[in-house]
């Protein structure tokens, strides 16, 4: 049969207005019926398998969609992929807890986990200092000295200058180093001049081997409180100095 | 020339005065010290002051043997 739209309705039902409005009565039973047979045809019937492409038949293909509430809906209905939903969002709800949960030291819910790491940080981070509260296992180390990009210094082609001058070392046990050449490896050796009370180099000490290619160096013991720290440019062209910064070992 | 004949090794491990040893970021001269065993090695062959300026390519190098013209221990 052919599909009625909702505007062929209304046009058959007009048409039975429009010939009792006018009096004319020109509408026999026959016709009526035909009209009202067409309206049962678009409607449909209700049964399981309504006439396709009826009124009946799209809304059970809504119904069968939506599926029924229950507590078992139908596999693959809107309202069964929403209660799968439901107990992913109840799995979520549960692991994230609640704002009352305390403080839990093993398992627990997100929010319990997240206070006890809130305080494990409070232990360890002064927020008002803006400082730690403990040192860190391990992290025994603070710059002794250090070079400021701004300064690069430009050694001479066999030349060696004192980069740090008098550097107080009293608090450490060792110091080690990092030193960056500016664009390439050149020859090079960098020095610790320990000195005396007296203002005395008594030790020359070399930290970096002629001509080594690495560029940290140390732990090395501190022999004397104070001490210059040396680059020799061993280089037949001056070289420039990016980076170097010497790393104190504190007691304890 | 040999340097250990005009040069004092100031520091007992074979170096001398450099008073152009380093220039900081502002291009200020730092003083510190050079290498006798270097300065032979590089320019020991060479006897004027000119001879060697013209070898390198060392601003404080040149400086540095202009210097020791300056100081009446290396012919022009």
């Amino acid at each position: 049969m052919s599909i009625v739209t909702i505007g062929d309705f209304k046009n058959y039902l007009q048409t039975v207005a429009n010939a009792v409005s006018s009096g004319k009565m020109n509408v026999n039973d026959a016709e009526v019926k035909s009209v009202l047979q067409t309206i049962a045809a678009a409607v449909g019937e209700v049964s399981a398998t309504p006439t396709a492409n009826t009124l009946a038949d799209r809304l059970k293909a809504i119904a069968d969609r939506l599926g029924e509430a229950s507590a078992n809906p139908t596999a693959n209905t809107a309202l069964a992929r929403l209660k799968a939903l439901e107990g992913y969002l109840d799995g979520v709800e549960a692991a994230l807890g609640t704002q009352s949960d305390a403080e839990a030291t093993g398992n627990g819910s997100i929010i319990a986990i997240l206070k006890r790491l809130r305080a494990i940080l409070s232990d360890v981070w002064n927020d008002t200092a803006n400082a730690l509260n403990v040192q860190l296992t391990g992290s025994n180390l603070e710059p002794a000295a250090n070079f400021a990009l701004s300064q690069d210094v430009v050694v001479t082609s066999g030349s060696s200058v004192v980069v740090y001058s008098n550097v107080d070392l009293s608090k450490y046990t060792h110091i080690s180093g990092v030193f960056f050449m500016k664009n390439n490896l050149w020859p090079h050796k960098i020095t610790v001049g320990w000195k005396n009370s007296r203002d005395s180099i008594v030790v020359q000490q070399e930290v970096v081997e002629t001509g080594d290619a690495h560029k940290i160096f140390g732990p090395i013991p501190i022999i004397t409180k104070n001490a210059n720290i040396r680059v020799v440019n061993q280089d037949t062209v001056d070289r420039t100095i990016f980076t170097l910064d010497i790393y104190g070992h504190i007691r304890g | 020339m040999d340097f250990r004949n005009i040069l004092e090794d100031i520091t007992g491990a074979g170096e001398a005065y450099m008073p152009y040893a380093a220039r900081d970021g502002e291009g200020n001269w730092i003083d510190g010290f050079i290498s006798i065993d270097f300065l032979n090695a590089n320019f020991g062959q060479y006897e004027t002051a000119s001879e060697m300026k013209a070898a390198t390519t060392s601003e404080g190098l040149r400086l540095f043997f202009d210097w020791l013209v300056e100081q009446g221990k290396l012919p022009a």
